[in-house]
């Protein structure tokens, strides 16, 4: 199977207080057309630059990204980003209306009738049918991140950025969300790169793992998680797995 | 619910208390502001140079040595007027029409004395217009508010030139005298102004500039310009003060009519005027300091006529202090 | 839930009668009092009558509706005028530059100051009276709108462009309806300068050719010492103001920015 995506010998740095600071060093990996990647990594490392760079928001200085043979030159709806922050909706749209927003401006060779119930179907997906006259304000963290989730889904992107979408949810709500986004990854066959710094949801959730150390950084190791779904926290198996990359981002 | 309801009735009872301290606190104050103070109001402009002659040669403070003295400048005659309802003033001078709209609201005041009579009209820059018969609905004319003696003066001109009173009503631009002026004289929006001294004389010094209408035939004869007004509560509870005032504003106006050239010294300073040009404004014809009243019945009967006013006086005691020198 | 905040609604403006009816009282209790002069402080009866002929009559009504057209077309003017400079203000650094300067030289300048100034360059007419109304409203209303489009969250442009927005598309759908609720402010603010300065300026500029406005009502009252039809045209100032303030603004916020739990 040929990669959807190549990143080779990424380098990436800023400028703060008039000195240069190096976030990313010759980091290079490829991402499968249907995989789930998650990349872990201590806070800082640069994980959510290297997704922000995937997603085209930033430029890179060195190397090259291609996305399907070609050089990625900004922001695209081929490459949907699901943010941590939970205002990413926005609070003048309903549920239903933050949905469907993207499909008006990119899908109008649809029928607005079939947006709306594309939409819809969507938010049954992630499981917030009756909700979709509820606005922002009125929703649950969870509720808003699933709407983000949905609306991102909507748009059938080739690959899935998630920038620690559960980041800020209390762990119950993180456990359901994990699930659902698991079914979804299965139901609609999305490849999906999944930024976090909780290992246990880069074990629950990934088919393969990149571990990043501290910055300037390239990639430590690269893990695969062959764990049979559904996966469960409590076998020796998910255990151990946790245990192996906890000692690779410690090193 | 029960207990906003009676928090309400703690802030009524509340309210009401302090309103009724507060107009306690009015009335006393107002009696004892009465005995000793005299409050005199006026305006600005040559029709008042007695006034500026009493202040200058004390001929008041002579009289009355114990008596606060308190002169107030005020920007129109209804400020005067409002002072006067609220009891801030005592005396007032103004024109005949503003004090027949008071007194016919029910104010409690009557005329003390005449003050002036001066040379006041309409002027023009345009040559096309030599009466009011040539006003176009395009000329806009500055005056100094409605039912000021400007007004009345260009009402009583068009019932006479098109037996319509209000035909130029919807003409009127108010201005305050110098504003009034400044734009006659830029030639742009106001074409004709109805002014009077020493705003009448600048004017008519610039060339082209000429005087579509007088005062005297808009009212068919000669007549006050500006009055003295006393309030009842004044006139009744400080007679001797009142006397005093009435005597002092006599004496000045003496003055003006028998030392021209000294008032006219006095007044250059008071108005900040060449000498000569004062001199030429307070004995051209027209102008006359006098303390008769002349003109009353003719405002009252046009002014009623055209429901300026609801009510007409029967006697003349009723608008007239004792010992006025009036003339019909 | 829904029958709480109705109750809510109806007790505020029960409240709100409630106080109105207890001024009246206290006035009526004054005025028959007599302490004051019945020219300077009429009965509540003598007032209404009078509003009630002003009205019958239609010259109010007129006059109420000159005035308000003068501010329907002097914040429609401004509002033109914000929008373009405070939006190439949000493009331009240089240009929001000049555009603070200018608010900084201008907006503490009170209308009526500008009025002499005025005079001489716009003459006396409604342009002069609108162009106060422009500079009333102009200010708050860029200051408000520069503030809006600087506190909208970075990441709705973010995804706008991920979603494939170009430029304008992100103005019409993003940054406009997420400035909205400065936008909504900028206008309150505007409405109540432009409301004091059309009345202050009509009594200024009286009716400069025309039936003028509620302002020039409340002069021609003053002059004739109508006190009681004075009382009516300051009831229908603030019957207007009640009326734009507590029902126009106050249902626009609640199907907008309150409804979107966006207020400010």
């Amino acid at each position: 199977m040929t990669s959807l995506l190549k990143i080779n010998n990424i380098s990436k740095s800023f400028i703060k207080d008039s000195k240069k600071v190096d976030v990313l060093n010759k980091v290079s990996f490829h991402v499968k057309k249907g995989e789930f990647l998650s990349i872990v990594g201590p806070s800082g490392c640069g994980k959510s630059t290297l997704l922000g760079l995937i997603g085209g928001f930033e430029e890179y200085d060195e190397g090259n990204i291609f996305f399907k043979e070609e050089e990625i030159l900004g922001p695209s709806p081929n490459r949907i980003m699901v943010f941590q922050e939970f205002n990413q909706l926005f609070p003048w749209q309903t549920v239903l209306k933050n949905v469907l927003f993207p499909l008006n401006i990119n899908k109008t060779e649809i029928q607005l009738d079939n947006r709306i119930e594309l939409a819809k179907h969507y938010l049954q997906m992630v499981k917030l049918e009756g909700y979709e006259n509820y606005y922002p304000h009125e929703l649950s963290g969870g509720m808003k991140q699933r709407t983000a989730i949905a609306r991102a889904l909507a748009m059938k992107p080739e690959i899935l950025l998630m920038d620690e979408p559960f980041g800020s949810l209390d762990i119950e709500t993180r456990t359901q969300l994990q699930s659902i986004l698991i079914e979804l990854w299965k139901e609609i066959k999305a490849t999906i790169i999944f930024v976090t710094h909780d290992i246990e949801e880069a074990v629950v959730l990934s088919d393969r793992i990149i571990v990043m150390g501290k910055s300037p950084t390239s990639i430590r190791d690269t893990i695969v998680n062959n764990l049979d779904r559904p996966r469960d926290r409590l076998s020796t198996g998910f255990i151990e797995k946790v245990k192996e990359i906890y000692d690779k981002v410690k090193e | 619910m029960e207990k906003l309801t009676k928090i309400h009735r703690i802030c009524i009872v509340l309210i009401i208390f302090v309103i009724v301290l507060s107009l306690n606190g009015c009335t006393l104050n107002n009696d004892t502001s009465q005995n000793n103070e005299i409050r005199i109001a006026e305006q600005y402009g040559l029709a008042y140079a007695p006034l500026q002659i009493m202040k200058n040669k004390e001929i008041l403070k002579k009289r009355l040595p114990q008596t606060q003295i308190i002169w107030k400048q005020m920007g129109n005659t209804a400020a005067i007027r409002e002072g006067m309802i609220s009891n801030e003033v005592d005396i007032g001078f103004m024109a005949i029409p503003p004090f027949l709209i008071g007194w016919d609201k029910g104010m409690d005041w009557k005329i003390a004395s005449g003050l002036s009579s001066m040379p006041i009209g309409l002027i023009t820059y345009k040559d096309g217009i030599n009466s009011i018969k040539d006003l176009t609905t395009n000329d806009r004319i500055a005056l100094p508010q409605p039912g000021s003696i400007q007004h009345i003066l260009l009402s009583m001109a068009s019932e006479k030139a098109f037996s319509d009173s209000h035909k130029l009503d919807n003409q009127l631009v108010t201005m305050a005298h110098p504003d009034g002026m400044n734009a006659l004289l830029a030639k742009k929006d106001i074409s004709a102004h109805f002014t009077s001294p020493p705003y009448i004389f600048k004017e008519l010094d610039n060339e082209g500039f000429h005087q579509v209408l007088t005062g005297e035939e808009a009212m068919g004869k000669d007549f006050t310009f500006i009055i003295g007004v006393a309030t009842k509560e004044f006139h009744d509870m400080s007679s001797e003060t009142y006397e005093a005032f009435l005597d002092s504003l006599h004496e000045a106006i003496d003055f003006i009519n028998d030392h021209p050239q000294e008032a006219a010294s006095i007044l250059a300073k008071e108005y900040d005027l060449p000498k000569e040009e004062v001199l030429r404004y307070i004995t051209a014809d027209g102008t006359k300091y006098t303390s008769k009243v002349k003109g009353l019945e003719d405002f009252t009967d046009f002014m009623k006529r055209n429901n300026y006013i609801s009510n007409s006086f029967q006697n003349l005691e009723e608008v007239l202090w004792e010992d006025v020198n009036y003339e019909k | 839930m829904l029958i709480m905040k109705n109750k809510f609604i109806n007790n505020k403006y029960i409240l709100r009668l409630f106080w109105i009816v207890i001024l009246g009282i206290i006035w009526q209790v004054v005025a028959l009092s007599q302490v004051f002069n019945p020219t300077s402080f009429p009965r509540i009866e003598t007032i209404l009558s009078s509003l009630i002929h002003d009205v019958t009559n239609g010259d109010i009504i007129l006059q109420t509706l000159y005035s308000l057209s003068l501010i329907f077309r002097g914040v429609a003017a401004a509002l033109i005028i914000a929008i373009v400079l405070s939006g190439l203000s949000a493009i331009s650094q240089t240009f929001e530059g000049f555009v603070e300067t200018l608010i900084a030289i201008a907006h503490p300048l009170p209308g009526i100051a500008l009025l002499p100034l005025i005079i001489l360059w716009i003459g006396i007419g409604e342009g002069a009276i609108i162009f106060i109304i422009i500079h009333s409203v102009l200010w708050p209303l860029i200051i408000n709108l520069l503030t809006g489009f600087k506190s909208i969250p970075k990441i709705y442009k973010k995804i706008g462009k991920n979603y494939g927005l170009n430029t304008i598309g992100i103005i019409r759908y993003i940054l406009i309806p997420a400035a909205l609720p400065y936008f909504i402010t900028g206008l309150k603010i505007g409405w109540a300068r432009a409301w004091r300065a059309v009345i202050s300026a009509e009594m200024v500029f009286g009716a400069a050719g025309g039936i003028g406005g509620l302002g020039w009502l409340i002069f021609k009252k003053r002059v004739f010492m109508d006190t009681p039809g004075l009382f009516g045209g300051l009831i229908v100032i603030v019957f207007i103001g009640i009326l734009v303030e507590d029902i126009f603004f106050d249902r626009l916020e609640k199907i907008t920015i309150r409804k979107w739990g966006m207020s400010i």
